[in-house]
This record gives structure tokens, C-alpha cells and sequence, in this order.
């Protein structure tokens, strides 16, 4: 092993908790004793990362709170430290971390939370597809038939969400930067949530039942007629035309596949 | 596009790290002397609100790239994943100027999301250099890089200025001087920030940094740490008149990346750097 090779492990070492700071000690002038100094390294590289979570699960991180939320996120770079050099994604398996360690921290909700965050940020970072024009469907699906046979495609910039417990209302309040009573009960439910970045802004809604089979339907490739069916199935008074009339408002469609 | 030229630099002006907190108040800024710093890895993503920001911004103003990920003190081979999308920005938003660390982040395939320190050896020096080559190489720019922050006095085989300016020579590459970092530096490890400024030849110099620093929470004032969380510290102040005395007028940043305060607040601090770059040009103008 190089000397520079050796210089590398002993500070990750440190970095990752793994050697306490008074094993850097060999690498001083004169072998000085550094005391607890070399613990600077291991603190910044903790707070960049936990300060990126903080960043791309903001609702979670405030209903937490610093403190707990803080330790939380340390304890995860710990165990998952980042694979890309650019931490703007990361934490992609936080919400999974979060359920995994429900039995210390009581709160099987919290899941949900940080999978309905993860979602805004995959929506507001997704690439900027060019989505489909409602005035030209008519053009592209000339009979009623037509339109039944196609497909809709999703753009990157639409994320549908399944919670196990209600959470919507409180992560949507928190998101936008209301107030909220930190003593809500939750309820446990299921709650599927559309979340779709607009011509800048992320927006994001709860959906029906007719809603959630429909555009999942639809986004597991099946066609129109297929979906249609589906949401109907779920909820016989479902209104198919003015979802399909939203959802094209709301752009989350980027092209129409298999007409003739 | 066509390609910039090696040769485009920034103006010598005051700049201001660029927040998502004030994309808005930065594209309304009618003063477009104001040149912006992005770290490019905050940039790397398909699409969204923050691309269509910095495009934006930079159709008016000049902008620099200052990465933070490309581990160039690293034993790591250097990333393709990374210098792709890093091609990809400079290819899009045509940045004056591209600049990185003397430091490494990444080893045995893990990122750690901090500088991390380098021995000042001849062997840290030669794959510091190999790599810078093969960056510039990469993305067909020269670059700068940043004297880093010491924490700790590592054994080293030579003196920091020494160091880079080496590096720099035999890379073919600039240096961005830190002031913020080698106050620090001098306070934390020893020695005399003046004296370093002084080693450092002036044509090297493409960029100056300043930023804010805080005391570390157990440790007090015997070790100061790099937070860019603060207002410039007044010290910081005087060391960047030296270094502009020394150098001549250069690119000024002021950076800052945590607890973002107002806009206001922060331009008023550039206002401060960019009217020391004038008045360092007016005397040597006078001078001249």
C-alpha cells in the first residue's frame, strides 16, 4: 500500500466513525497530537449529506423537527453513504429506512411522508418532456375507437403515490409552508397521491378511486379502453371524461401510441 | 453553440454564489457586473425549475462553474459518469470559467461529500497532477483550483503555496485563491497567510474566494471551520485588500451556503468586494 493509499484509509476511517481521531495522530508533523481535531472531517462530511436530505425531504425533516431528524439522517449516511457525486437525488431509500426503524421511533406513518417528498423531487427534477397538446387528439385519434385503442404515455414528471396511512393533507400543509398541529393523529388508510410538475411548479392532489385505477392503468401500458374499464370498475359513477380532460390540462401525458 | 475559447476569463468584478432562495432577485438585477458561481453538481439533473433558472441568469451575466465532486486528489480513477454531465453543462450554459479542489471525495467508489485533506507529498502531487490533465483533457478548458482548508498539520514534504503553485505549473492549469481558507489555515495549522499570499505568482491567479467562517463548538477559536455560514470576518477583509494589492484586480466571489440570509444582505457584501476591485484598479492605474 502507498503512503497516499494509507493517508486515504486512515481518514475515512475517521470519517466513517470506524477510528477515533486520535488515529490520524501517525500523519502529523512531528506526530503531534491532534486531540479531537480530526473529527472536523467526519462532522462536515456527515452535515453536507444530512443537509441534502434535509433539503429533499422537507416536509418529513419538519414535522421532525432538527434534532430528531438530524440524528436520523446521520445514522442513515452512516449506513448508506452517497454513490453520486452529486447529492441533489439523494436518499432515494430514506422513506425505507424510515419504516425499517418504525419499532424506535413510533411513528409508522413517517414512511409515507418521505415517499410522498421523494416523489415531489423526482417530479421537480424530471427531465422537461414535451407533453401532449389536447387540441391535437382530435387529429391523432380520429374515431372514438381510435382513441380507445391508443395508449397515453407519462412523462418522468408524474409520480403516483400509495400510502398506507393518511398523510396527504398533513405532508400537502406542510409543503406549502402552512401551519400545523404537531399533535395530529394519523390514521391508517390507504391514500394514492398524483404528484406532477405544472409549466414550473410541482402540483400534486389526492386522486379517487375511479382516478387511481385509470391513470394506473394507463401508466402500466394498457390502453385507453382497458383503463377506462378499470376505473369504472373501481367507481361506477367515475366521470371518464373529465379526468381524461384534466389530466391532458395538467400535462401529464407525452404522447399517444397505437392508433392506426 | 460553438465552443468558448480557453482563453475567456471572468471580469474582474464582484460575484456572488448563486442560491435557489434569490434565482429571481439575481435575474431582476439590472447591475450585470454581478457574475455568478454555481457548484455544477446541483445542475445535474434532466430538467426542472433550476436549469431553466440558470439559463435564464446566465443570458445575462457571466457565470462560473465551481465543482466539488470530481475527487482530483483521488486515488479513485476520475468518473466518466461525472465529466459527462459535467460536459453536458459546460456544453449548455458555456461558464467563463470552470474551476475544482486540490482535494479528493471520493475512495474505493464512495463518495464522502467533503473536501478531504491531501498530504503534500510528491506522490499526492504527481496523481493531483495526472488527474488535473486528464479533467482539462476532458472538458478541452483550462481550469483553476482551490488551495483547500487544513484542519490539521499532516506531515508534508513541502509548504502549501509551493505546492500549488508547482502543481499549477506542471498541470498547465490557474489557481482560485481562498483567502476565507487560508485565514483559516494559518489559524488552525500555523503559520503566516501574508507570507503565503506572497508565494503565489499573480499570472496564476484567475479567482479569489471569500466566505464566511465560524469556531468550532468545543474547540473555540483554536479551530476555525470553513462554514461559509457568515458574514466575511473583518480579518478576511484586510487579507483580500493584501491579496488584491499583490495581485492586481481579479474575479472576486463571496460565497456562502448556509443560513442563507436576504438577498440584500449578501449583494451588499459583493458591492463591498467590487468596490475594492475598483478602487485596486484605480490606483494602479495611478500608479501606472
Amino acid at each position: 500500500m502507498s503512503p497516499l493509499e494509507a493517508h486515504m484509509d486512515a481518514v475515512i476511517s475517521v470519517v466513517c466513525g470506524r477510528t477515533g481521531p486520535e488515529s490520524l495522530n501517525t500523519l502529523m508533523r512531528d506526530g503531534a497530537d491532534i486531540g479531537p481535531r480530526a473529527l472536523v472531517y467526519r462532522n462536515s462530511s456527515l452535515l453536507a449529506a444530512s443537509d441534502a436530505l434535509k433539503s429533499n425531504f422537507q416536509a418529513t425533516a419538519a414535522i421532525m423537527g432538527p434534532d430528531f431528524f438530524g440524528a436520523m439522517a446521520r445514522a442513515y449516511v452512516d449506513q448508506q453513504r452517497p454513490s453520486d457525486r452529486s447529492l441533489v437525488g439523494y436518499g432515494d431509500d430514506l422513506p425505507d429506512f424510515i419504516a425499517a426503524g418504525e419499532a424506535e421511533h413510533g411513528l409508522p406513518w413517517l414512511a409515507d411522508l418521505a415517499r410522498l417528498d421523494m416523489a415531489w423531487l423526482m417530479a421537480h427534477l424530471a427531465s422537461d418532456d414535451p407533453i401532449l397538446d389536447p387540441s391535437v387528439l382530435a387529429t391523432l385519434a380520429q374515431t372514438e375507437a381510435d382513441l380507445l385503442a391508443a395508449t397515453l404515455l407519462f412523462g418522468a414528471h408524474v409520480q403516483i403515490v400509495s400510502c398506507d396511512w393518511q398523510v396527504f393533507a398533513l405532508w400537502a400543509d406542510l409543503r406549502r409552508g402552512d401551519d400545523v398541529d404537531s399533535e395530529r393523529q394519523m390514521t391508517p388508510g390507504e391514500q394514492t397521491v398524483l404528484i406532477s410538475r405544472g409549466a414550473s411548479e410541482v402540483v400534486f392532489r389526492q386522486l379517487s378511486e375511479g382516478e387511481i385505477e385509470f391513470l394506473t392503468s394507463l401508466q402500466c401500458g394498457q390502453r385507453l379502453e382497458e383503463a377506462v374499464i378499470a376505473g369504472l370498475r373501481a367507481a361506477p359513477d367515475f366521470d371518464i371524461s373529465q379526468t381524461l380532460a384534466i389530466s391532458l390540462a395538467d400535462g401529464l401525458f407525452t404522447a399517444l401510441k397505437g392508433t392506426k | 453553440m460553438s465552443p468558448v475559447p480557453p482563453s475567456l476569463s471572468l471580469a474582474p468584478r464582484g460575484g456572488l454564489g448563486l442560491k435557489p432562495e434569490h434565482y429571481r432577485e439575481v435575474h431582476e438585477t439590472g447591475d450585470t457586473s454581478l457574475w455568478v458561481e454555481v457548484h455544477p453538481e446541483n445542475y445535474m439533473v434532466d430538467g426542472g425549475p433550476r436549469l431553466t433558472w440558470l439559463e435564464a441568469i446566465r443570458s445575462d451575466r457571466d457565470l462560473s462553474f465551481h465543482g466539488v465532486g470530481a475527487s482530483l486528489g483521488g486515488l479513485d480513477p476520475l468518473d466518466d459518469k461525472h465529466f459527462k454531465r459535467l460536459r453536458e453543462l459546460i456544453e449548455r450554459y458555456q461558464p467563463e470559467q470552470v474551476s475544482e479542489h486540490a482535494a479528493w471525495c471520493t475512495h474505493d467508489g464512495a463518495y464522502y461529500s467533503d473536501l478531504l485533506p491531501l498530504p503534500r507529498t510528491r506522490e499526492a502531487q504527481a496523481n493531483l497532477i495526472n488527474h488535473i490533465e486528464a479533467f482539462q483533457t476532458s472538458i478541452g478548458r483550462r481550469i483553476l483550483i482551490e488551495n483547500p482548508t487544513n484542519y490539521l498539520p499532516f506531515a508534508s514534504e513541502m509548504d502549501e503555496p509551493d505546492f500549488l503553485v508547482e502543481t499549477a505549473q506542471r498541470a498547465g492549469c490557474g489557481l482560485l485563491v481562498d483567502v476565507n481558507n487560508i485565514w483559516i489555515s494559518a489559524n488552525n495549522v500555523g503559520g503566516d497567510a501574508r507570507a503565503y499570499i506572497d508565494a503565489v505568482p499573480a499570472d496564476l491567479v484567475g479567482e479569489i474566494h471569500i466566505a464566511g467562517h465560524s469556531e468550532d463548538p468545543n474547540l473555540g477559536a483554536a479551530l476555525l471551520i470553513d462554514s461559509h455560514g457568515s458574514a466575511v470576518a473583518e480579518p478576511v477583509w484586510q487579507l483580500l485588500d493584501y491579496a488584491l494589492g499583490r495581485f492586481g484586480p481579479k474575479p472576486v466571489l463571496v460565497e456562502r451556503d448556509a443560513d442563507i440570509p436576504p438577498f440584500a444582505e449578501l449583494r451588499a457584501e459583493r458591492d463591498r468586494a467590487d468596490a475594492l476591485l475598483l478602487e485596486v484598479a484605480r490606483r494602479a492605474n495611478v500608479a501606472a
